[in-house]
């Protein structure tokens, strides 16, 4: 099963978000903060990255600038994840390098067809 | 007596006779007078010299002779009566006692004479001795006296008739005097009261250098504090007295109009207690016959309540433009703060829905159904909120996107599904062949349809809801028409009206028994217009309602990146030559993408600036036909930009057209805008609105010559109407000299004018290269001989004859001939 990297720092949407990915049968590491977020993609190697956007120790913007610097970690698809529906979130995710938006609250059908698409791309290259 | 002694008497006698005739002749010859003595029988006994050479005979030839020799033939039967009668009764008569004589002179000429008579007795013999003067002289003195008098006496009557007639003039003319003068008075007294009534202060001064005073009205105390002495002696009285930070614009700002004849411009001016109060001085330059300038006659009003209040409304204005960012900011965030705890509730309702199904639990589930629609609801309350704040802060960005929408539509549908059955409803779709694909920000596409579909499910039971989409080619690219159309309860026009305003629903009541925001419509409208489109309602109370969308097919944006900031839109290649460039002045990137694709693709050059300062040098570089600005701005905002572009006189005939949230026109058209679009934008007004302002300013103006001034202000009137700047002249000679000043566009020319008239003028056109290409249409109401028409058919483009064409020709004219010749000099540059 594929595994998921979550980056998130309130431990009620971590929380929340784990419980019904791992219901849906997939891996899930955490990470609380920019930091381990990067540090657990390289030693975890998850399949696919969802990252909140506002952080604490690195924010998501930087996190992902520094896993698309990493040969290890290039080509692990990412999903934003930001409760801003304001202009320029999405641009700005997008530009930092993540593969796909998602705007909170989460909608998990929603979000699920996203990861889908993604790792479905990865699979088949 | 005895012998001798009568003898001796004898003797005595003898001697005696002889000495009295000695003493008589002595005596004579004394006389001053011409002296004849007659005897009785008439002859001359004696005469003095003075006779000889009175009568021109000598003494022998008169002596012995009758006296009437010496009278003319005429008068001598007369004066022998007279002396015969007078030897009867001789005495003495004296000179002038005897009317005018004649005598007559050997040589046969008369003269006249005036003679004394008396007698005396020689020897007993009587004689008669006459003294007689020539009064030739005297006569012809008297005849001139007579002669002068009577012409005196012909002068005086003439002179009297002269005299009576200039009295009669000089009293008519008192009279018509005192007519004027009554006149002149009534007008001076008006003046005195219209001053004295005026709350302005009315002035007059020299009209150059430091505009020194020569006249000011009696109420310049009280709003000025001075006493008129103070101004009048004062030559620097007003120019030292203006604001130091005013003086340089006013003196910029009156030069132009002093040229133009006069205006109005505003100012701080300092009062006599040393504070300063704003002024609007309206001036009229006063120009002798010749055209100088004489003097400049104007009225200075107390404007500083109006500025006052202008000032406390834009500080009120700013505080409430801050404020209602500080509410949009405020919402954003507040939203934010909700969905967060929002969010969790939702998660875990559903988790605890999914888990009391995996745990055969299925009490629970109903409640936790309703607590996860609530808090659904509340979400979607959120996002309105949201979506709402984030259109009114201008931050509502589109994401353009191209796609299909056969399958968008059935994605709505599937959505939408639940909530038909809810009320026994059915869903007809009605979707066009070849609908294709459009290009639009889909998930706004879809929030839309969505609102209304459900709009519509809740306000029909048992009802048909449809859904129709066709499509439109046309120009750039057609239209798309989605329309959702139910069988409800529709709506009266006054629930119509409110329909689409934020936070109204049809009633209260609505609200209680429907539910929902009341912000749906609001947002998909705002939606709508955003992609330049819109949503249009009809609907009958009791038969249901139709709701209209209408989108762009190819959306607004044809080209996924924005142009560079200041440079010429990407689409300029494509514009035909000539096309107007249009310069928007705004913050918000989406603005000015939408803005530049969509009045790219209506046929204007666009070119865009990011902030106040930037607008600013684009404008003075550029010159564009018409500026669109925003009014919040980071920095320099859209009232100080547009205060920039009116003090400016390169810039300031440029219209601009302000494009703003922020719904304050009074603050817009007082600083000088044209005209005043609110956010979001109208966009099929809005090239309407640039075209309108676009064509109304042509870069140069038109030349009138004409001497007829009633004529030539009615043609002024009718081309500035049609919003061409007008130079006037009053014959050739002064049509030269405005020439030399500024080169018109085109110029209408009468023929027949004093000085010089216009054929004179086109000959003088003729020999200036640089004039030669200007075009000349003669209006004239001379019949054109053939000879004429070949003088004019060189150098003319077009002769309207006077009477027969109408002012719609007339301005048809000008403006086909300022067109051609604005493409021609496009089309060379």
């Amino acid at each position: 099963m594929a595994k998921i990297l979550l980056v998130e720092d309130s431990e009620m949407n971590r929380d929340m978000l784990a419980r019904r990915l791992a219901r849906r049968g997939y891996e899930v590491v955490i990470a609380v903060d920019g930091g381990q977020g990067v540090t657990l993609a390289q030693t975890e190697a998850p399949d696919l990255i969802l990252m909140d956007m506002n952080l604490p120790v690195l924010d998501g913007l930087e996190a992902t600038r520094q896993l698309r610097a990493a040969p290890a970690t290039r080509s692990i698809p990412i999903i934003a994840l930001t409760a801003h529906a304001m202009s320029g979130d999405r641009e700005n995710a997008l530009g930092a390098g993540c593969d796909d938006y998602d705007s909170k609250p989460i909608e998990l059908e929603r979000l699920l067809g996203k990861i889908e698409v993604l790792l479905k791309k990865e699979a088949t290259p | 007596m005895t012998a001798p002694r009568r003898a001796t008497q004898h003797r005595n006698n003898i001697a005696g006779r002889k000495r009295a005739e000695e003493w008589v002749r002595q005596l004579l010859e004394a006389a001053p007078d011409a002296m004849v003595i007659v005897d009785s029988k008439g002859e001359i006994v004696l005469i003095n010299a003075q006779a000889e050479q009175l009568f021109g005979y000598s003494r022998e030839e008169l002596l012995g002779q009758p006296v009437e020799l010496l009278v003319p033939e005429r008068l001598r039967s007369q004066h022998r009566e007279h002396r015969v009668r007078y030897f009867d009764a001789p005495r003495l008569r004296g000179m002038g006692a005897v009317p005018t004589l004649y005598g007559l002179r050997k040589d046969g000429t008369e003269l006249p004479v005036e003679i004394s008579l008396g007698p005396c007795e020689i020897e007993g013999e009587i004689l008669v001795l006459s003294a007689i003067r020539d009064i030739t002289e005297r006569k012809r003195a008297e005849e001139a006296l007579q002669k002068a008098h009577g012409e005196l006496e012909l002068g005086v009557e003439e002179r009297t008739a002269e005299l009576v007639r200039a009295t009669e003039s000089l009293q008519r003319e008192i009279r018509e005097r005192e007519q004027k003068e009554t006149e002149l008075q009534e007008a001076r007294t008006r003046l005195q009261y219209l001053l004295a009534v005026s709350p302005a202060i009315i002035y007059t001064n020299k009209g150059s250098g430091d505009f020194a005073s020569t006249f000011v009205s009696e109420n310049l105390p009280s709003i000025m504090g001075y006493a008129p002495r103070e101004m009048l002696d004062d030559p620097k009285f007003w120019a030292t007295r203006l604001h130091p930070e005013d003086a340089k614009r006013v003196f910029g700002e009156i030069l132009p109009l002093l040229e133009r004849g006069g205006g109005a411009v505003e100012y701080r001016f300092r009062h006599r207690a040393g504070h300063y109060i704003w002024i609007q001085d309206t001036f009229r330059v006063m120009r002798d016959a010749a055209g100088n300038r004489v003097e400049i006659v104007g009225s200075w009003a107390d404007i500083t309540d109006r500025k006052r209040a202008e000032e406390e409304l834009q500080v009120a204005k700013e505080a409430a433009e801050v404020a209602n960012q500080a509410k949009s900011r405020f919402l954003a965030n507040m939203s934010h703060e909700l969905r967060t705890p929002l969010n969790a509730i939702i998660g875990y309702g559903e988790m605890l829905l999914e888990e009391a199904e995996d745990l055969g639990q299925p009490g629970f589930i109903p409640d936790l159904q309703k607590i996860h629609a609530a808090a659904k609801h509340l979400l979607a309350l959120i996002n309105d909120i949201l979506d709402l704040s984030k259109i009114e802060a201008g931050k509502m960005d589109l994401y353009y996107e191209t796609f299909d929408v056969p399958p968008m539509i059935q994605d709505v549908v599937a959505t939408i599904t639940p909530l038909v059955k809810k009320n026994a409803n059915a869903l007809k779709v009605h979707c066009a062949d070849e609908l294709g694909a459009m290009r639009a920000d889909l998930t706004k596409v879809r929030q839309t349809l969505f609102n209304l579909l459900s709009n519509a499910c809740k306000f029909t039971e048992h009802g048909t809801i449809t859904l129709e989409v066709t499509r439109e080619t046309g120009d750039g690219g057609g239209w798309v028409t989605f329309r959702v159309r139910d069988s409800g309860i529709g709506m009266t026009p006054e629930q119509m009206e409110k329909l689409f305003q934020e936070f109204s629903q049809a009633d209260a009541s609505t609200t209680r028994k429907y539910g929902g925001t009341g912000l749906g419509l609001a947002i998909s409208r705002k939606f709508c217009r955003l992609m330049g489109g819109d949503i249009t309602v009809e609907s009958t109370v009791g038969q249901g309602s139709t709701f209209t969308v209408r989108l762009p097919a190819e959306g607004l944006a044809l080209k996924a990146v924005p142009a560079p900031r200041g440079e010429v839109s990407a689409s300029r290649a494509t514009l035909p030559e000539g096309a107007p460039t249009v310069l928007l002045i705004d913050d918000d990137p989406a603005m000015r993408d939408l803005t530049q694709r969509f009045l790219g693709k209506e046929g204007f050059h666009v070119v865009v600036a990011a902030g106040g300062e930037e607008g600013l040098r684009l404008a003075k570089a550029l010159k564009p036909a018409v500026i669109a600005l925003d009014v919040l701005m980071p920095g320099m905002d859209g009232w100080a930009v547009l205060t920039a572009l009116k003090a400016d006189p390169d810039l300031a005939d440029i219209p601009v057209i302000m494009l703003t949230i922020v719904d304050d026109k009074g603050m817009g058209y007082a600083l000088g805008a044209a005209d005043y679009l609110t956010k979001p934008i109208d966009w099929e007004r809005l090239p309407y609105t640039l075209r309108k302002y676009q064509q109304a300013r042509p870069q140069c103006p038109v030349l009138v010559v004409e001497d007829d001034a009633g004529l030539r202000e009615m043609m002024r009137r009718t081309l500035e109407n049609g919003g061409w700047a007008v130079i006037e002249a009053a014959n050739g000679r002064v049509a030269l000299e405005r020439l030399i000043e500024q080169r018109p566009e085109l110029i209408l020319l009468d023929l027949m004018m004093p000085e010089m008239d216009g054929f004179q003028f086109l000959e003088e056109v003729r020999t200036h290269e640089e004039w030669r290409s200007i075009p000349i249409v003669v209006v004239t109401a001379k019949d054109l001989t053939e000879e004429d028409r070949r003088r004019l058919s060189d150098s003319v483009a077009r002769v309207l004859q006077k009477g027969l064409y109408s002012r719609e020709e007339m301005m048809r004219e000008v403006r086909d001939l300022v067109a051609a010749r604005v493409q021609g000099i496009r089309g060379q540059g």
